[in-house]
């Protein structure tokens, strides 16, 4: 019995493997324009991507780490949004208007917008989706704190409370979600409801299959959508085990690759690389409460030069990052100082400045002591990927006498040290906006990103007073001397060291779709598919 | 008899209950928590980091806020009600995801099995048979080799040579997604064609095992006194091995066979990371890594269960198929 079983698996298994399916090679898609551009670009009938499963995409559904959040953006809109350079654009809200006092905000909507199950959409979604979304706060809640109250003008207009005058209001409202007052009204567990009505929406595209176990979506295009016609009428994201290998066989259209397999895809005509700046870095954080030798500015200023940047971006990056500057924010970030002390790699001077302050090595172990006779020996968390980082950085720092112990955790495990102040040295890895904020002592009412964690022990009033002054300035230009006179301190006093920004390398074939946008590398995100 | 049965059903009750205990503990002793997030793997995972408001409510969302003892009791609580609790990271409750999950696993483990035992009892007879000639020396040389290789090395070459180069199977995943069925055979089909490689893959790393059990305890067998006869009356060789003596010899490999359950699950959450198989394996990686605590619970609670029922089953059918072995387990 058994016998005759185990025969019937064995054929069964022997047809699974004659029932065979070769993927499309080979690709016979019409030549498309030169030029990589949107509004060029003709539209295509699907374009496939990596998927995985990052929930079901709604304000409430998606996971909070990962592209989630894009996947929910095809289909739901906020009121405003802002574009690269930081200008307000407009989106459900069309035209809007601070009174004298800046204390009151009227927005027009857009008008004849529908929900894509036909309903219309009127200022009591908005106003429904704000006193909603203050109950029960959405995966990426917008920071409501300013917001005094909200209440319908008329159907088309909106009026905003707020509760002290803030030139960047508006914002602050860029991740507010506007959902249907017609469905989400009678849900009381929005964490948990996942019904074919949660994702009807006003964005381009409406969700049509969607499998958690698989980690798939699909996407077609919202026939009542108000902007103009997406670019892609169907949008797949399939699970992939090997990115390369899929995209090689042409499952999937785009993926981003790492510095060492460009190579395969440069100077081929079947692809395209795209490379894109990102404000994501790789940032060095000192314990300046329990080191007591951090706290000392030289000290810092002596690890600065000493630590080769421009040698990491070259070592790990392979040249496909931007050295890390010392007043923080990105060279492309609009507030950028460049102007700010640059502490070129110079062991050297590093060396003159710890001797400047008494670390000198004066038991010839090669290994500075400080005043109290302590070798200058300190801890550095890291986590897996960033443990060659740390590598490199231990190597620098004992060519000028200081000894750095490498631990490398999980990454949950660095967070959560990081946050409880356990460590001495700390790399922590983070994109998001770059704020300042951390390193002042004002209490943030923002959404903390992880790039503003707080910075441990640092304290300057002057610092204070400049981000606090910088943030207010409704005047561009005294913005930009404020947060330029800011930029100077943090590169002086260098309360955190950025290590370098990395950039993002994509590739894809322009004969499949060629509309990728050359503002975002994520290829989940609808500035790919729709022009705004 | 019957005390022996109560001290043995004792006995089960007390393993789960500290396997229970031990999977609360184990996931909240991890450092770091659910809705701490400092940083991101790279530019194209952008992380959303919660502010203290968001992260109080949702510890109280979930009940984390409240003692350990606390938690523990109303965990103990919802137990008992079959209740497996609700994921923080997935939304939706931990038996659903658990149960999308489970169907491919068990699917994966049982083809496994079937197949590895079978290539097992098969070479492993013929291997008795030639003891010591050249195709048992060749054949003993592969299955060491094969049962030392890691599982996920195997995965991977296999993944390489079959999906990327030969490109005879697909490279990932369990079904092709959104595809419209025209026949039930259709969907087995594109079923059984993604499933290959990991069943193939999880097979080879248990062969080895089998064959080695088979061909031991087919060689005790073969001296035996009722096996000389056999072969003196004439009976066709395939006839001697599989007819009279494999039935003889399989009895270790019945209770191998349950035993091994829990390796194959271990070897099926290597495989279906290499495969991206959405099965439980892949699942406990995810929950894993974002400290999502009921599901971690779930599913070590549901592989338990499963190990502790096929160990049961080998006791069980054990004594089914020799009588020599009574209540108390002894021979």
């Amino acid at each position: 019995m058994l016998n005759i079983r185990l025969k019937q698996w064995t054929v069964l298994l022997l047809i699974a493997s004659l029932v065979v399916m070769l993927p499309g090679c080979g690709n016979t898609q019409s030549k498309s324009e030169e030029e990589n551009n949107l509004a060029n670009q003709k539209q295509v009938e699907v374009i496939k991507l990596a998927g995985g499963d990052w929930g079901y995409p709604t304000p409430y559904g998606i996971y909070p780490r990962g592209p989630g959040s894009r996947k929910m953006a095809l289909i739901f809109d906020s009121l405003v949004k802002t574009d690269t350079d930081s200008n307000l654009i407009p989106k459900l809200a069309i035209e809007w208007q601070a009174s004298d006092d800046g204390l009151v905000y009227t927005l027009k909507l857009r008008p004849d917008v529908k929900w894509n199950d036909g309903e219309a959409f009127t200022a009591e979604d908005v106003v429904f989706s704000y006193n909603y979304q203050k109950t029960y706060p959405t995966v990426s809640a917008a920071d409501f704190s300013k917001i005094a109250s909200m209440e319908v003008a008329d159907p088309q207009t909106v009026k905003i409370t707020i509760t002290e005058a803030n030139a960047k209001f508006l914002t602050t409202l860029t991740g507010f979600m506007i959902i249907p007052k017609h469905v989400w009204e009678t849900v009381t567990d929005p964490n948990n409801y996942q019904d074919a009505k949660a994702v009807v929406g006003t964005g381009p595209y409406k969700l049509t299959d969607y499998s958690k176990e698989l980690g798939s979506y699909r996407y077609v295009i919202n026939e009542y959508f108000w902007g103009s016609e997406p670019k892609v009428k169907e949008l797949k994201f399939i699970p992939v085990s090997e990115e390369i290998l899929a995209f090689e066989q042409g499952d999937v259209d785009r993926i981003s690759i790492t510095p060492d397999v460009l190579d395969r895809f440069e100077n081929n005509d079947e692809y395209e690389v795209m490379q894109y700046v990102t404000t994501w870095a790789y940032r060095l954080y000192f314990n300046m409460n329990t080191q007591p030798e951090f706290a000392n500015v030289t000290f810092r200023q002596a690890l600065a030069y000493a630590i080769n940047r421009q040698d990491l971006v070259d070592k790990i990056e392979r040249g496909a990052a931007v050295p890390g500057n010392p007043g923080v924010l990105h060279p492309t970030n609009k507030l950028y100082n460049k102007d700010v002390e640059q502490y070129p790699y110079d062991t050297k001077k590093a060396e003159e400045l710890l001797d400047s302050i008494g670390f000198k090595d004066t038991d010839g172990d090669k290994i500075r002591e400080n005043a109290s006779g302590e070798k200058l020996s300190f801890m550095l968390l890291a986590d897996e990927g960033s443990a060659r980082l740390a590598d490199l950085i231990k190597q620098d720092l004992s060519l000028v006498g200081i000894e750095i112990n490498v631990q490398t955790t999980d990454t949950k495990s660095r967070d959560a040290r990081f946050a409880a102040g356990d460590f001495e040295m700390v790399i922590n890895g983070s994109g998001g906006g770059e704020d300042l904020s951390e390193i002042t002592n004002i209490k943030k009412s923002a959404k903390a990103t992880s790039t503003t964690a707080q910075v441990i022990g640092y304290n300057n009033p002057e610092v204070d007073r400049l981000y606090t002054a910088q943030l207010n300035a409704t005047d561009p230009a005294e913005q930009l001397k404020l947060s330029g006179e800011l930029q100077s301190i943090v590169a002086q006093e260098l309360p955190k060291l950025t290590l370098y920004y990395t950039n993002t390398i994509a590739v894809h074939r322009p004969k499949v779709y060629d509309g990728w946008s050359k503002n975002t590398y994520h290829d989940d995100d609808r500035e790919n598919f729709v022009a705004d | 008899m019957k005390h022996n049965r109560i001290m043995k059903l004792f006995e089960y009750g007390l393993t789960i209950w500290i396997i229970i205990t031990l999977n609360f503990l184990l996931p909240r002793l991890l450092p770091g928590d659910p809705f701490l997030l400092l940083s991101s793997d790279n530019a194209e995972n952008e992380e959303i980091v919660m502010t203290q408001e968001q992260r109080d409510y949702y510890e109280s969302y979930y009940g984390l806020d409240k003692s350990m003892g606390e938690q523990y009791v109303t965990y103990i609580g919802q137990l008992i009600h079959g209740d497996l609790g609700y994921s923080i990271y997935y939304k939706v409750p931990v038996s659903q995801i658990i149960l999308g999950r489970l169907g491919w696993t068990a699917f994966m483990v049982v083809s496994a099995l079937a197949v590895s035992t079978g290539i097992g009892v098969l070479l492993g007879s013929v291997s008795a048979w030639y003891r010591e000639k050249w195709p048992d020396k060749l054949l003993f040389f592969q299955m060491i080799l094969l049962s030392e290789i890691p599982v996920f090395l195997i995965g991977l070459m296999i993944l390489f040579v079959f999906s990327a180069w030969l490109r005879i199977f697909p490279l990932s995943g369990a079904m092709t997604p959104f595809e419209d069925y025209t026949s039930w055979w259709d969907q087995l089909s594109d079923i059984l064609n993604h499933a290959f490689l990991p069943i193939m893959v999880l097979s080879i790393s248990q062969m080895g095992g089998i064959y080695l059990l088979v061909r031991n305890s087919m060689t005790t067998v073969l001296q035996k006194d009722y096996l000389r006869t056999a072969k003196a009356k004439g009976l066709s060789q395939k006839r001697v091995i599989f007819h009279h003596a494999l039935r003889n010899a399989l009895l270790p490999v019945v209770t191998r066979i349950f035993l091994s359950l829990g390796a194959l699950v271990g070897g099926a959450i290597l495989v279906e990371n290499v495969f991206a198989y959405p099965g439980l394996g892949r699942l406990m990686r995810e929950c894993i890594q974002v400290h999502d605590y009921q599901v971690v619970q779930g599913i070590f609670l549901v592989v338990t269960i499963f190990v502790l029922l096929a160990n049961f089953l080998a006791d069980t059918v054990y004594k089914l198929l020799d009588p020599r072995v009574n209540d108390s387990g002894k021979v």
